[in-house]
């Protein structure tokens, strides 16, 4: 494997930022190009960072990391910035990036704020794995499956034909891509899909979700117990609906003569294309 | 006022009762009337059958009967449709009460654990944590954990489930945003 690695160490005195003091702001950032030929999968295990990830069609994974830390002391800002390490590296056909806090015994445990910012281009077609907490998150042109694992995150993925298994706890999810199979667990999450071609499954605890299934013979089940469901079919008439609630607040269009006290429907059974859901302790819209 | 005069006059005229002859002069001169007499020996005389008065009887009888059961099925009637109403009346509140009881019972806040998240982060990490912003944050999860708090424990005063869990899933929305708020901090 061809690859350059570039490393670069910037120490910089920032006062930009307005708190009741003022922070030193240090960053280290680090530049690397991989030849992506054998790949089949990248993966980036990352903590507090803010991620770009975008797909393009050369045959090699450009990367570029800023490791940041901010502390009204300029000289602990860059002392812990030493704790702050990166590994990346080859397994088999998966490449591995991973930042972390490697703190040595005896050392005392940093007290600067910890960001590691991500800016990388690969290979639409690889797939990828991204794991992430407190941090933002950009996806766009990717056309293999995505596997996303993120707590406290705000996620932006667009223009991108990929499938995507979504494992999210808290944070904000806006996908503005037409997506194939969908699968969801979310935990206190707020989803937004736009139109939705392909299949979905999501289990969902509280939070709030939001899809516009697109016309096609693709089948939806969402499980949810708490928090607020709502759907918007392109076309109504083109789903069957079967929906099974307990102590739920049921909202649905006025053809599907809804009963206030009627927990379970089957709407249109000829239909092949199914909207399923079972809902608890929830509110579920239908439009 | 005349009218009155009049009225008292009348109550002040002397009373008379005429002599015992007067009547016996009148009896007198009916029984010397032999044209009269002679009349009334021609009139026919008619006894009813026995049947008649025991007819008459039983017709008086049901008459009064059918009065009577009318009026009391009026009454049981009337009962039994107050009873059915409060029956029905206290089986949907009964049904309603365990609504809310049910919603009560098994919609629980899983925030806690996040928030705890959010909190060990602040051991190491003073700076900011120490911020107003994160901790009016902070403020505010508390006090939507006091109102969530109050909600329960006033849940029967709620109308209907769905109020209940409206205003639950609200307050469970206020604080996952709040904690995502105080996540974007750090």
């Amino acid at each position: 494997m061809k690859s350059i690695f570039c490393f670069m160490l910037f120490l910089l005195g920032m006062t930009g930022l307005h708190a009741q003091t003022t922070l030193q702001v240090v960053t280290k950032s680090i530049q690397n190009k991989i030849n992506a030929d054998g790949l089949k999968k990248f993966s980036l295990l990352a903590e507090g960072a803010d991620i770009e990830l975008s797909g393009w069609n050369e045959k090699e994974i450009k990367i570029t990391i800023q490791l940041i830390t901010k502390n009204s002391s300029k000289e602990t800002a860059v002392e812990d910035l030493k704790a702050m390490k990166v590994v990346q590296e080859k397994i088999g056909n998966t490449y591995f990036i991973r930042n972390y806090l490697a703190i040595q015994k005896g050392d005392s445990k940093p007290t600067s704020n910890f960001k590691a910012k991500y800016i990388i281009y690969l290979p639409k077609d690889l797939l990828l794995s991204v794991t992430n907490s407190f941090g933002d998150i950009r996806i766009k042109g990717i056309d293999a499956n995505i596997q996303l694992n993120t707590k406290f995150c705000k996620t932006e993925i667009a223009a991108s034909h990929s499938s995507l298994d979504l494992d999210m706890y808290f944070g904000e999810m806006d996908i503005q891509s037409q997506l194939r199979e969908v699968k969801i667990k979310g935990d206190h999450a707020r989803i937004i899909m736009g139109v939705h071609p392909g299949s979905l499954e999501a289990r969902l605890t509280s939070g709030y979700f939001y899809c516009e299934p697109a016309a096609s013979n693709q089948s939806f089940r969402i499980i949810t117990d708490k928090g607020e469901v709502k759907l918007k079919p392109q076309n109504l008439g083109s789903f069957g609906y079967i929906v099974s609630s307990e102590h739920s607040d049921l909202n649905l269009p006025e053809n599907f003569k809804a009963d206030k006290k009627k927990k379970n429907y089957n709407i249109n059974p000829d239909k092949t294309s199914k909207i399923i859901i079972n809902i608890n302790y929830g509110i579920l819209n239908i439009q | 006022m005349k009218k009155k005069d009049n009225t008292d006059a009348l109550k002040n005229l002397p009373a008379h009762t005429p002599p015992e002859t007067v009547w016996l002069a009148i009896e007198k001169t009916i029984s010397e009337d032999r044209n009269l007499n002679r009349q009334l020996k021609k009139l026919k005389e008619y006894t009813p059958e026995e049947n008649a008065w025991t007819s008459i009887e039983s017709g008086l009888k049901t008459k009064r009967f059918t009065v009577s059961i009318l009026y009391k099925w009026a009454i049981a009637a009337s009962v039994a449709v107050f009873l059915l109403a409060g029956g029905w009346l206290f089986s949907l509140r009964n049904q309603q009460k365990g609504n809310l009881e049910a919603v009560i019972e098994n919609y629980h806040s899983d925030t806690d654990d996040a928030f705890s998240t959010l909190e060990a982060f602040c051991v190491n990490q003073n700076i900011v944590c120490s911020e107003p912003r994160f901790t009016s944050l902070k403020s505010e999860y508390e006090r939507l954990k006091k109102e969530e708090l109050e909600v329960r424990e006033k849940a029967g005063e709620f109308k209907s489930e769905t109020d209940l869990l409206r205003k639950l899933n609200g307050i469970e929305e206020k604080k996952t945003d709040v904690l995502n708020q105080m996540a974007n901090l750090i």
